[in-house]
């Protein structure tokens, strides 16, 4: 920004965009030689076009020249706020940040996909070193969600819509009310302009070739205004509008019961609350099948184990009292998640042929006989299990990690079946009494209570699969898409056409001509080729001048 | 289906060769100029410059072919490994310069661009071309219409890329050496690498070069064996090599690359970098100055608008952004709410996505509002290409995350 004041109430202002302000004739505003006042800012005269700069070289035409708030000398610290975010030179630097950021932030994994389960502190500095440790002290294994991510991408957000504000307005004004220039100094400063001899009714020529090619045309004060593909200047405007509701429609999973998201993993059979919500899930079979030769497009590239689906096959409860009621059942499959009145429940894990239970043989000494067997799960052991023969068995105490502390009293060091150990008393004929004994994983219980009747041998494993389901409502999402829909919206319409406007006056025997565009100089100047070549008046291409852009 | 993958791979071989010999005739409608010919050096241009368009155009369908057969021989849109993914991408590339050209038909474009396509297929053809079923986490219909709508908007990007790398060359003052001189020859360097990489790789199959590291996990204990099919400069960390003779290795990869084949991965870039300096050292020395400068005096002749080139790009640029919008934003976040039950989750594929999305933004804006025009945006352009292919091979092949295709 800079400001330049050549005497006490002149300036000659550049804009951050380095767009040479006019000279501001007093604080109401610049009067043109034709007599019009225009309001302070202003670079092209409203009324007939005239540039208001002493300049020579092309004309600026954004907002045809219209004020912007932002242009205004600040006042009020408002004032400031609003010429600070309405800069787009302010809000490439934001999204500059954001993009050095979120590249900062891929370099090492983030913690959500760290994959392992030690603690941040820990995983960082023992993976990658210092690197590690520098990156978690700075925040950046957690950066997506970190507050200033955050308020960076709202700030991006608040720009978005001053920014908006600060031109729409102008340039709604400016194109609500055409204009007909009539200045000659209009029409050289375009960056497309030409002058040409030309007949007697070359205009109504013009005229004719025009709304062949769909130009819509005013008129007047002797000055011919042909112009198309208006919507495309409303683009940018309806996808930066997109972009803010994009950030609310991420924004409404604040709101408390929008959002939810959690996990649950259930084992084959298995019942179990749905984290989160009043509703109870049971898993009645989880099923992993896998490709075979035949569904190989090419044999040769056969190998085996290839994963062809995961899909578990689920009834979802709700609880009444203390009945689970069926409310619904389908199959979640990966990319097909199982939907019920706005709760997904998505497959998201798979544990094939995990340990769920020990099946013992209940053995009796004396006969020297088993009695039977039984199935103990280590995740919801029994209270009670029939044996057969009359006995039963008691779980008097599970340890699913079974430690002795000083004192040498058992306890679980954590809920995991990491070394699970069970108390059962067997209760039956000729131990009406109970006999207790110890059953612990790998050990046989003989050697810990040689002297009991009973003992209790692994006759197997009971392996299982479990499924793990992630826990989704997102009630922010049909508003994500739509808000998406307008951003893409706005972008095809800012660039998928192409705002034309050619500006014909006749001066004596010369037809002066100058065109814009907000894009696509050359299709411009094709269109002008063509169009004076329908009207029988020949254009050469060389003849149109055409203001360099470029060095 | 075995035939229909067969008569796919034989229709992208042509595709291919077709793209080669497109190449050549652009070559010759800028440099035949020189040579005497009927009609002049314009109608030179021209007559070979429409030659040009007519043998990629062909390749195209040829390339289209490939597209339709293999998605019916596979059962799905090619776009679910490297290989398809990759030559998808010289697809849209080739189809962006096709409908880019009939908007501005300069032949120098074609000279640009079609090159682009060539080495892409090229190097599709470096990872594993058999067809596989999908995996779970790709069966969905949005995998077509994210993947492929994303490679159309990087196609566009891919000739916005070429056109300015052609502004570059034309527009940087070659006679003083300068930071961007420098930077000219960068990207010609890191140009070569890839080639250098493509054609090592396929010379090292050719001669069945194999050899074999094994390491013991430290958490498991178990061993774990890397094949190299280049030779190994660099070994995976705390790995011994197994195959006997042949050159040892002179470095250790870092600890902290991890992942699957680390090791590997670090050996073919720092070996395709090495290849790419032998290749720009020997054609420095074939042109006794900097290939920036050979260019340019080369270009000379084909008296190019330097404002229709930069228009091109922005073109290019302003034709892509919708349409990758719509692609890697849009319809990733439905796809990725349906498989994985949330719109966005700062994957770093997605990620990924975002940094070039807001790049481009940039681009947009510094452009229209900021007024950089000329060289300042033709060398955005080329940076946001870089950034393009940084996301599909580094991010692919190096970090870890729910999209690498492995
Ligand atoms: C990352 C988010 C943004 C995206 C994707 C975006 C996208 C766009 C696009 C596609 C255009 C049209 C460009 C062209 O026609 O060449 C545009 C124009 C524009 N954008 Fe943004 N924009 C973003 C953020 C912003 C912000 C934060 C500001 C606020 C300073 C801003 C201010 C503008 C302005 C002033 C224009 C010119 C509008 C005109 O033609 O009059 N944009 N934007």
């Amino acid at each position: 920004m800079k400001l330049n004041v050549t005497s006490d109430r002149m300036q000659l202002n550049v804009t951050s965009e380095g767009i040479p302000l006019t000279e501001r004739r007093g604080l109401d505003g610049v009067k043109c030689p034709c007599g019009h006042v225009n309001p302070p800012g202003t670079l092209i005269c409203e009324a007939c076009g005239r540039p208001l700069d002493d300049d020579d070289g092309l004309l600026n035409m954004r907002y045809e020249g219209a004020a912007r708030r932002s242009q205004q000398k600040p006042r009020t610290i408002v004032d400031h706020l609003w010429r600070f975010f309405a800069s787009v030179k302010v809000a490439v630097w934001m999204i500059v940040i954001a993009l050095i950021a979120s590249i900062i932030g891929t370099i090492l994994p983030q913690e959500q996909f760290k994959q392992s389960s030690l603690p941040p502190e820990i995983f960082y500095p023992q993976t990658y070193g210092l690197i590690g440790e520098i990156y978690y002290r700075l925040g950046f294994h957690n950066l997506y969600y970190s507050w200033w991510f955050i308020a960076l991408l709202l700030m991006i957000g608040i720009s978005l819509v001053v920014c908006s504000i600060d031109r729409a307005v102008p340039l709604y004004k400016a194109l609500k009310k055409k204009r007909l220039p009539t200045d000659p100094g209009f029409f050289r400063r375009q960056r497309l302009f030409a002058a040409v001899e030309a007949p007697e009714d070359a205009v109504d020529r013009l005229r004719a070739a025009f709304a062949r090619r769909r130009f819509q045309l005013t008129e007047g004060k002797g000055t011919l205004l042909a112009e198309k593909g208006r919507i495309s200047r409303w683009g940018p405007y309806v996808n930066h509008v997109g972009l803010i509701l994009l950030i609310l429609a991420f924004m409404l999973r604040l709101i408390p019961g929008f959002y939810l998201d959690d996990y649950v993993w259930v084992w084959d059979g298995e019942t179990r609350a749905v984290p989160g919500t009043p509703y109870y899930v049971k898993n009645e079979r989880f099923d992993v099948t896998f490709y075979t030769e035949a569904d190989f497009p090419d044999p040769k590239a056969f190998r085996p184990g290839i994963v062809k689906e995961y899909a578990t096959h689920l009834v979802l409860y709700r609880k009444d009292g203390d009945r689970l009621v069926e409310v619904a059942r389908g199959t979640t499959r990966v990319n097909h998640p199982f939907e019920y009145e706005g709760l997904y429940l998505y497959q998201s894990g798979e544990q094939v042929g995990e340990l769920y239970g020990l099946v013992l043989d209940v053995w009796d000494k004396q006969k020297n006989a088993s009695v039977g067997q039984i199935h103990l799960s280590l995740y919801d052991p029994p209270e009670v299990v029939d044996a057969g023969g009359g006995y039963r068995v008691r779980v008097l105490e599970y340890y699913p990690d079974l430690r002795i502390n000083e004192k040498g009293e058992p306890y679980s060091e954590s809920p995991r079946p990491n070394r699970p150990a069970f108390i059962l008393e067997i209760t039956g004929p000729g131990v009406e009494a109970g006999e207790k004994n110890w059953v612990i994983a790998g050990v046989d219980s003989d050697t810990i209570l040689p002297d009991k009747r009973f003992k209790y041998k692994l006759a197997g494993f009971d392996l299982r699969n479990r499924s793990g389901l992630s826990v989704r409502i997102d009630r922010g999402l049909p508003a994500v898409y739509a808000a998406s829909a307008i951003v893409v919206l706005g972008l095809f319409m800012g660039f998928y056409f192409q705002h034309r406007r050619i500006w014909i006056r006749r001066e004596g025997g010369t037809l002066l001509v100058a065109a814009h565009t907000n894009k696509n100089w050359f299709g411009l100047k094709k269109e002008l080729v063509g169009l004076f070549r329908e009207a029988g008046l020949p254009l050469d291409e060389a003849a149109i001048e055409q203001r360099r852009k470029t060095r | 289906m075995t035939s229909m993958l067969q008569m796919a791979s034989a229709a992208l071989l042509v595709a291919f060769a077709l793209y080669v010999v497109g190449t050549v005739l652009y070559f010759f409608s800028i440099t035949g100029r020189m040579m005497r010919g009927a009609g002049g050096p314009v109608v030179h241009a021209r007559r070979f410059g429409e030659r040009g368009y007519l043998v990629v155009l062909v390749g195209w369908l040829f390339q289209l072919a490939f597209v339709v057969l293999r998605w019916i021989g596979s059962g799905h849109a090619p776009t679910s490994n490297m290989f398809e993914f990759m030559s998808f991408l010289a697809f849209s590339v080739v189809l962006a310069f096709l409908v880019v050209y009939r908007l501005y038909p300069i032949a120098l474009l074609g000279l640009f661009t079609v090159p682009v396509a060539v080495v892409l297929i090229a190097y599709a053809s470096v990872f594993s071309t058999q067809a596989t079923p999908l995996i779970p986490a790709l069966q969905s219909y949005w995998l077509y219409i994210h993947v492929t709508v994303a490679a159309l908007g990087e196609g566009a990007f891919a000739v916005g890329f070429a056109a300015g790398l052609m502004y570059l060359l034309v527009a940087v003052r070659q006679d003083r050496r300068s930071l961007e001189t420098a930077l000219v020859e960068t990207v010609l360097w890191a140009i070569l690498s890839l080639v250098a990489f493509i054609v090592m790789t396929f010379a090292f199959r050719a001669a069945g070069h194999e050899v074999v590291f094994e390491r013991v996990v430290p958490d498991t204990g178990m061993k774990e064996t890397t094949v190299y099919t280049l030779p190994a400069l660099i070994k995976p960390h705390g790995a011994e090599k197994v195959t006997p003779g042949g050159l040892e290795p002179l470095f250790e990869t870092p600890a902290w690359m991890r992942g699957v084949n680390a090791g590997r991965k670090f050996n073919t870039f720092v070996l395709s970098l090495l290849g790419g300096t032998v290749l720009y050292g020997l054609l420095r020395l074939a042109a006794r100055e900097r290939l920036g400068k050979r260019i340019q005096a080369w270009l000379q002749g084909a008296d190019l608008d330097l404002d229709l080139v930069d228009e091109i790009s922005y073109r290019a640029i302003a034709i892509g952004f919708p349409i990758f919008t719509l692609g890697a934003l849009v319809f990733a976040m439905i796809w990725a709410a349906e498989a994985w039950g949330r719109p966005w989750g700062w994957d770093p594929k997605e990620t990924w996505a975002f940094i070039t999305w807001l790049f481009y933004a940039a681009y947009l804006h510094l452009r229209l509002s900021v007024g950089w025009h000329g060289k300042k945006s033709a060398w955005l352009a080329v940076l946001g290409f870089v950034i393009v292919m940084t996301n599909l091979v580094v991010i692919n092949l190096v970090l870890v995350g729910l999209h690498s295709y492995a």
